[in-house]
């Protein structure tokens, strides 16, 4: 899977919610949706790349549109058991075979795309093929490497596709969703890559094109508006179809207490964020009943600092990594600048992932003044530098700002010297790609299958080069043997052990500083319901990822 | 050549050339008109040429000094233009781009393209080559900046005369006093912080105006007024100050001269006095700050179109110098250079129309 978004700032995951509902306790009694209406929703960023989906990067932002326009073939959803399955979506079926090195995906019938051209096979094997890297038109160097183990797609009839694989991949499902990546795109759009990234043409419940009513379309810094799709295959519990609105219209509003001030002057009626202070002030309003507020760390993304452990890096050197993370207190941050609601973490993975270890058994290193300045002196010794010093990268946006200046002056107490750099959000995984940093403030890893986190830690591509997305620059044997094992192994309690090993690696090497769990609030004014997404088409119960928001169920009234 | 093949930079231009060639020729006749066809002739041509020159030299100087600047932000540019992608296929893409070629190449080359206006295109991510031209972007962009500066100005004007008159007249009185000290106030408060204040109080609080966003004005005059307003206000505060105090201070030392005594002794109104002989000799130094004002004007657009969202030129500036998109910098660049220096000639000349002293002296 896919990150949903990378850098920023961070809320994170613990019980969340006050009065808001939270995705254990979604609101159940909204009353009967009504038709009409347009949402406008405020994004906490532009994507100024657009959406040729293959090579586009989305973060939070991007892929709130691409969920409007377009549908995955799986999609995720409760499992029972406190968990995620990924269940077909806009596929009627995806089976493995009992090798899982063949995976049939069979498309729902009667659906079109926004075109009027049907999604059938062909349709389905162009997009793979885009995202395998497959379109000399469409460069799709993330992906190429995601899924660089695909070793063919193959039309079986009209509406069944069979992706064959090199080895076993248990969690293929999982990449069929990719964080709400994986939408399937029309031929057409593909076929003409000038305008791929603006003319979009997916199957999903709003299009741009063939508009009748609403002006459709994107304008860069500005907004996007789409209109209700009138051909939407799917339906509600009653038989309803969807979407229940006009029109959507996202607006990327960038800082946060401006999106805010938006939804209550009326500007916005539906937001996102994951600052801790706005979702507090958000809950004050849901309580006073002026927002319907949802939150969700299911799944949850972690918010961290991200260590380059490259050669000229000084995070090279392990006693570098453990000074810093003896040093620095996260608790402290998520008190003063997430208003304490999120939950800490010493681990990549969120409680609900088949990864997740008991905090205690992971042995993360815990604030300790003198254990850092102890390693701060082997590390001296180590390099013969004459002091700890590092570059602390973050985004624009104040809130991550204050996060940073607080592990600079946590970490100065340690007697490590921190300089502070700032990057736009847009450019920041630009920055990170180019191994342009030396400590990132980031946000990733949302949860779900731990074999779709492979693409940001394993050290090498197929070729043998080095794997350019892992930002971290980590070659550590471990972690690539758990990814190997863990992506083939079909006994569930087998391949959990071994997923599980991950944490303890990252505890011991400290190759990253865990900070929270991500905690998304998703608000919309009072007259706006249906934030939590409807239940799936099969009848299974959705679950919210990370920032991934359904909106083919909101209604206003 | 149908107008929809006219490069959209084009009329802006034109226009700015329209209004400076109108005053050049206006005060050309005046001067012609008083000393002679043949001296004012050759004096008003020769001072109009030498103008032109020193106007187009301005911009090369500012453009080009803008774009070597711009070499110097951190990270490379095909970082931004293709992110996920190996380090041959940025280069390959760097090559495609001219990125490589040395700085007075490159310089020369966008010199060429701005000045023939040859659209450029923004590099953009997801495909190298082939993203949207600067100028469409542009078009899209230039009229809410231009509004919102029109707007602040014309703002900051209708205030700030009648309070620096009014100031003036009552020089040394309490009233006085207090109007400096809360021009004071004014200059001091950043206006991104009274945006926030005025947002908070008209907007959230209150819902008199939106928080943020923007309405063309052909799409409804009311709601585009209320999305202008705030903005409007939060830019023209500041100015509104330092017009106030310029005039005022011009103004005082008017009321001392020997003409004013006379009008006085005449008889004539207070009024009269003010505003028919006081305040158009007191205007020189408020009108050569309106136009050095426009770069202020310029930077505080940026800021605040950020803050309530309007897609203007500062929120361009933003985005390319974020991406490192460098021709589209260099063209904003460029372009507002232009604008600068178009709107300080123009005021140059304005003096020859406001002051008969200047038109003669520049005459003879």
């Amino acid at each position: 899977m896919i990150a949903a978004a990378c850098g920023g700032s961070g809320g994170g995951g613990g019980e969340g919610g006050g009065e808001g509902a939270t995705f254990d306790d979604p609101p159940t009694d909204e009353g009967t949706p009504q038709r009409g209406g347009k949402v406008t929703y405020g994004l906490e960023a532009e994507t100024g790349g657009g959406w040729c989906l293959p090579s586009s990067q989305l973060a939070a932002g991007g892929i709130q549109v691409a969920g409007a326009i377009y549908d995955t073939l799986t999609i995720p959803a409760n499992d029972g058991e406190g968990g995620v399955e990924y269940v077909p979506f806009l596929a009627e079926s995806v089976e493995p075979d009992d090798t899982f090195t063949q995976w049939t995906i069979k498309v729902r019938e009667g659906i079109t795309f926004h075109d009027g051209t049907p999604l059938n096979a062909e349709a389905v094997k162009g997009t793979l093929d885009a995202f395998r890297g497959q379109n000399p038109n469409i460069g799709a160097p993330l992906f190429t490497f995601v899924f660089e183990k695909v070793s063919a797609v193959d039309v079986v009839d009209d509406l069944t596709v069979m992706v064959t694989t090199e080895v076993p991949w248990v969690a293929f499902d999982a990449f069929l969703w990719s964080t709400g990546r994986l939408g399937i795109v029309a031929p057409a759009q593909l076929a003409a890559p000038d305008t791929c990234n603006r003319n979009l043409i997916g199957t999903g419940p709003f299009r741009i094109i063939n508009c009748e009513t609403e002006s459709c379309g994107w304008t860069i810094n500005d907004k996007f508006v789409a209109e209700a799709n009138p051909d939407y295959w799917r339906e509600d519990e009653n038989g309803e179809k969807l979407p229940y609105l006009d029109a959507i219209e996202f607006r990327p509003v960038i800082d946060v207490a401006q999106r805010v001030n938006g939804l209550k002057g009326g500007e916005l009626n539906m937001i996102h964020t994951t600052d801790g202070q706005q979702t507090e002030n958000l809950r004050t309003d849901a309580d006073a009943g002026t927002v319907n507020l949802f939150e969700s760390d299911f799944a949850a993304e972690t918010s961290y600092t991200m260590l380059n452990t490259d050669e000229s890096s000084p995070f090279s050197n392990q006693h570098a990594r453990l000074a810093v993370a003896y040093a620095g207190d996260p608790q402290e941050f998520i008190d003063l600048t997430q208003a304490g609601l999120p939950a800490r973490s010493v681990q990549p993975f969120s409680p609900d992932n088949l990864a997740y270890n008991d905090p205690a058994d992971v042995k993360f290193p815990k604030q300790d003044l003198d254990k850092a300045r102890e390693e701060i002196e082997l590390y001296k010794q180590d390099t013969g530098q004459s002091e700890l010093a590092f570059d602390l990268l973050s985004t624009t946006d104040p809130g991550t700002v204050e996060i940073a200046q607080l592990l600079q002056s946590q970490v100065e107490e340690a007697g490590i010297r921190v300089t502070l750099e700032q990057v736009e959000q847009t450019q920041i995984i630009n920055t990170a790609l180019a191994g342009d940093f030396q400590a990132v403030l980031w946000r990733n890893h949302p949860g779900g299958d731990p074999d779709t986190q492979l693409v940001w830690w394993f050290s090498v591509v197929e070729s043998g080069a080095d794997n350019f997305v892992n930002f971290s620059r980590i070659h550590d044997a471990d972690i690539d043997r758990i990814f190997t094992e863990g992506r083939s192994e079909t006994d569930p309690a087998a391949r959990a052990e071994i997923y599980k090993e991950l944490p303890k690696v990252f505890a011991e090497q400290a190759y990253n500083i865990w900070g929270w769990y991500t905690l998304w609030a998703f608000a919309g004014a009072d007259d706006v319901h249906g934030i939590f997404p409807p239940t799936l088409p099969d009848g299974q119960e959705p679950v919210v990822i990370a920032s991934v928001q359904s909106v083919v169920g909101m209604w206003i009234g | 050549m149908n107008r929809a093949d006219i490069p959209t930079w084009v009329w802006p231009v034109a226009a700015l050339v329209v209004v400076l060639f109108l005053f050049l020729f206006v005060s050309a006749t005046i001067a012609m008109a008083v000393v002679g066809l043949g001296l004012a002739g050759s004096v008003v041509v020769f001072a109009g040429w030498r103008r032109l020159v020193q106007v187009f030299v301005v911009i090369l100087l500012v453009t080009f000094f803008a774009s070597m600047l711009i070499r110097f932000l951190p990270g490379d540019p095909t970082d931004s233009l293709l992110g996920f992608a190996t380090p041959e296929q940025k280069a390959q893409v760097a090559d495609e781009l001219g990125l490589n070629d040395p700085f007075y190449v490159q310089y020369g080359r966008f010199v060429e393209d701005f000045f023939t206006g040859e659209t450029r295109y923004y590099q953009s991510s997801g495909r190298a080559i082939g993203g949207q031209k600067v100028w469409e972007r542009l078009g899209d962009a230039l009229p809410i900046s231009l509004q919102l500066m029109f707007y602040a100005q014309i703002l900051a004007l209708v205030f700030a005369l009648p309070i620096g008159i009014f100031a003036a007249y009552k020089a040394g009185t309490r009233m006085d006093k207090g109007l400096n000290t809360v021009a004071f106030g004014l200059l001091s408060l950043p206006n991104f912080v009274l945006a926030y204040i005025l947002i908070y109080w008209l907007a959230v609080k209150n819902n008199v105006f939106p928080s943020q966003g923007y309405v063309p004005f052909g799409e409804s005059a009311s709601e585009h007024f209320k999305s202008m307003f705030l903005p409007s206000v939060s830019l023209a505060v500041g100015q509104i100050a330092i017009y106030m105090r310029l005039l005022r201070s011009d103004m005082i030392q008017t009321l001392q001269e020997d003409f004013i005594t006379m009008a006085r002794a005449k008889g004539l109104t207070t009024r009269r006095i003010l505003l028919r002989h006081a305040l158009r000799p007191s205007s020189f130094s408020l009108l050569t700050v309106a136009a050095i004002n426009l770069g202020a004007l310029i930077g505080g657009a940026v800021v605040l179109e950020v803050v309530f969202q309007l897609g203007g030129v500062g929120t361009l500036i933003i985005q390319a110098v974020n991406e490192q998109q460098f021709i589209a910098l260099q063209t904003f660049v460029g372009l507002i250079a232009i604008a600068y220096v178009g709107a300080n000639v123009a005021v140059d000349v304005l003096y020859s129309v406001l002051d008969p002293r200047i038109r003669h002296a520049r005459a003879a």
